[in-house]
């Protein structure tokens, strides 16, 4: 088996990578794949706590990488699903206790017996970054609809591109609002994308019932009504090479911008025809 | 078709004033981010683009008038590629005469500047440096721009409308070849 | 003087009052403690003269607080006689005297506690804000009053290690006593650690995202909300004791308990009442004690 390493980046902090890893790695297992995700921001971890593993955590990858023990013991096996496992980071050390050929041989080695590796990738551009993309062939950029979080993302998919062994990069668009969409408060989709001329794989909507998926320790795909956990799973299958339509998230649209968005096209279609 | 515009504009002229202040905070945050991703792409600064623009516009209203305020001016990432992309809305084409004037007072004028200002060309040409690391350039000091083609005017005016065609069968004649607006 | 004993006595001294209003200020304050109350208070005078009325208010103050006077330590003659017409027992007051009655104690956990005898400070402005230190009932009262707390029921479920953990660990058995300790006085907080080969005595909060990692004990005087790893060189006569043992993580010698999943406090949880608490190896599982209150 040689599975896919793919690196979960952002540059800015805060627009939910880890939250994502989190969610397409519980995902991807329970879709059937042996998946492990690797947190890598040494110093200010969290993946254990999104996961609900804090408690369990005997080895991290500093302890891997300073052969205190072997990779495999520091691997937590999630609460749920014995397909997901965990590699900490160490919370006490910071982003020099890795290097970036430590690294990629760990992920050349959970290549070995697994099908995906998702490496959390610190926010910023420094080392923390490199050590998390040196391993990846993929790359899932997360960006949310405002100015700040789409120019780090722009830098990102910059720095990303240059780099030769990563194969693909794709934008994930997080904490959409429809409701701010719609009445022009807020940057659409197609801005971004138009703006970062990046595919897109996924987006999903702000949603309230993350905070105490967060505080549960319980990510948002295993809760099967939810919006942003839909969105996140057809995240997962997407990465699995399905086609998967994605989320209509307008419905709500308020009835004046249904209106006004009709005549805008119909006004352009006429511009077009003149 | 006028029926439609105006219906339009008189139905939306009752929502206008709400529009006006609140539709455009995404299109401000749209606009910001266009120039702030430009210049973090090209580490060109905002002075920079600020010239680049106005002589673009300069030279291609030799040849056609165009609107000023909708000129659109984008780098885009295509892999590792960073292309120029313009993007200028053409409201008519300029009849060979009127180019002919135009591309004699320009010459005027840039002759004067040049013996008034030496610091003048000096920016250009570095400029030119600047956008040209790919070895296509950008031309846009006054002696080349009487050889710019229409060949810039597809690229921008692409989407808009069919005087684009118009513009470019007539400035083909005068058209030399090595002008492209892109660069790296 | 006879060597008996007083059942459910409580230690306070008082020798270093100046005068009889300082002295009943210390008292009131002592009496105040939640520890104090419904028990039998032995008092330490020291050379106090107290006439039979200033002695009789005393008598009343701790009747008052929910308390009973047991006897009386004095070396002025002015107060014995005074106790004599009062009827209160007067007796030289020994602490491992006291102690050593109690049958039901481990020695290490009294030494712990009685180690601690309230002296009245001179500065008192400066020390009115703390606590003072009184005798606190030990532990072995707690097991008796049923606060064994045993993991599995509340907060920890132990770990299991196999495959995790070296097979090889040594584990060996050795006082902690022995061995040397580093106190602190400061907060430990998420990425710091404290290592050392003894014991760790901390005054203050140790937040989720630190290590303690001690080769003896680990004593926090404040919550616990770390890692804590006492024995961590496979002593398993080690113990973790915290005013609140909320870690995310115990582990003493090669043995780890984890916080159950179901156990929803938070980690950090600021109140004015702790129940102290300590964690003890016991049949190859970690074992919490928790000190109750009398009352509860």
């Amino acid at each position: 088996m040689s599975g896919r390493v793919i690196v979960i980046t952002s540059g800015k902090g805060g627009v939910g990578k880890t939250t994502t890893s989190a969610n397409i790695g519980t995902a991807l297992a329970k879709a059937g794949n042996k998946v492990v995700l690797i947190d890598t921001d040494i110093g200010l971890r969290n993946l254990d706590l999104l996961l609900g593993l804090e408690n369990r955590i005997v080895y991290t990858i500093v302890d891997v990488v300073e052969e205190r023990c072997k990779l495999k013991q520091a691997l937590v096996k999630d609460k749920k699903n014995p397909n997901l496992s965990l590699l900490a980071a160490a919370q006490t050390r910071d982003k020099s206790a890795v290097s970036q050929e430590q690294l990629k041989d760990i992920c050349e080695k959970l290549k070995k017996d697994n099908d995906f590796i998702l490496v959390d990738c610190p926010a910023g551009i420094e080392q923390g970054f490199q050590n998390a993309v040196a391993g990846a062939s993929e790359a899932i950029v997360v960006t949310t609809p405002e100015m700040s979080a789409i120019r780090d993302a722009d830098r990102i998919i910059g720095l990303l591109a240059a780099r030769e062994e990563i194969e693909s990069y794709k934008l994930l668009l997080n904490r959409v609002r429809p409701n701010l969409i719609a009445t022009n408060d807020m940057m659409s989709v197609e801005d971004v994308v138009e703006l970062l001329a990046c595919d897109l794989i996924g987006i999903i909507p702000e949603d309230t019932g993350i905070i105490s998926s967060t505080n549960k320790g319980d990510p948002i795909v295993n809760d099967e009504k939810s919006l942003a956990g839909q969105a996140y799973r057809n995240v997962a299958r997407r990465i699995m090479g399905e086609e998967v339509e994605f989320l209509n998230l307008e419905e709500d649209k308020n009835i004046i911008g249904k209106i006004k968005n009709f005549f805008e096209k119909t006004i352009k279609e006429i511009k077009a025809k003149i | 078709m006028s029926f439609f515009t105006d219906f339009y504009n008189k139905v939306f002229s009752f929502f206008k004033p709400q529009e006006n202040v609140e539709s455009n905070v995404k299109d401000v945050a749209r606009s910001r981010l266009k120039l702030v991703l430009m210049q973090d792409r090209t580490n060109l600064t905002p002075k920079i683009l600020e010239q680049m623009r106005g002589e673009l516009i300069d030279l291609l209203s030799k040849y056609v008038e165009l609107d000023k305020e909708l000129l659109e001016l984008n780098f885009e990432q295509e892999g590792d590629q960073v292309a120029l992309m313009l993007s200028i809305p053409v409201i008519r084409a300029k009849d060979e005469k009127e180019i002919e004037e135009a591309i004699k007072k320009d010459a005027l004028l840039k002759g004067i500047k040049l013996a008034d200002d030496e610091d003048e060309p000096d920016e250009t040409s570095e400029e030119s440096e600047v956008t040209s690391e790919n070895g296509e350039e950008i031309t846009q000091t006054a002696e080349e721009g009487e050889s710019v083609s229409g060949e810039e005017n597809q690229e921008s005016a692409a989407d808009n409308n069919e005087e684009q065609a118009a513009v470019e069968n007539e400035q083909t004649e005068s058209s030399d070849n090595e002008s492209s607006p892109e660069a790296v | 003087m006879d060597n008996g004993s007083i059942e459910n006595g409580f230690i306070v001294d008082l020798s270093n009052a100046k005068n009889t209003s300082q002295l009943i200020y210390e008292l009131s304050s002592i009496l105040d403690l939640p520890e104090a109350r419904n028990k039998k208070i032995c008092l330490k005078l020291g050379d106090t003269d107290l006439n039979q009325s200033q002695l009789l208010s005393i008598k009343a103050l701790i009747d008052s607080m929910q308390g009973e006077i047991g006897l009386i330590d004095t070396a002025s003659e002015q107060t014995k006689a005074a106790a004599e017409n009062l009827s209160i027992l007067v007796s030289e007051l020994k602490n491992e005297i006291d102690v050593d009655t109690e049958q039901t104690t481990t020695p290490e956990e009294i030494d712990t506690v009685l180690g601690i005898v309230t002296t009245v400070d001179e500065n008192n402005e400066e020390t009115q804000g703390d606590i003072p230190l009184t005798p606190i009932a030990d532990f072995s009262e707690v097991a008796e009053a049923g606060g064994l707390v045993l993991n599995g029921d509340s907060k920890y479920v132990m770990m299991d290690t196999t495959g995790i953990l070296p097979d090889d660990q040594k584990n060996h058995e050795e006082n902690p006593e022995t061995l040397p300790t580093l106190y602190l006085n400061r907060t430990l907080r998420s990425g710091q650690t404290i290592s050392y080969e003894g014991n760790i005595f901390i005054v203050g909060d140790v937040h989720p995202g630190s290590e303690l990692i001690a080769k003896g004990d680990i004593t926090v005087w404040g919550i616990l909300g770390g890692i804590a790893h006492a024995g961590a060189h496979g002593n398993v006569n080690a113990k973790v004791r915290a005013l609140k043992l909320n870690a995310i993580q115990l582990r003493i010698a090669g043995l780890y308990a984890r916080r159950n999943d179901t156990y929803n406090v938070p980690y950090v949880q600021k109140s004015n009442e702790f129940t102290p608490e300590v964690a003890v190896l016991e049949n190859n599982s970690i074992v919490i004690y928790k000190k109750l209150r009398r009352d509860e």
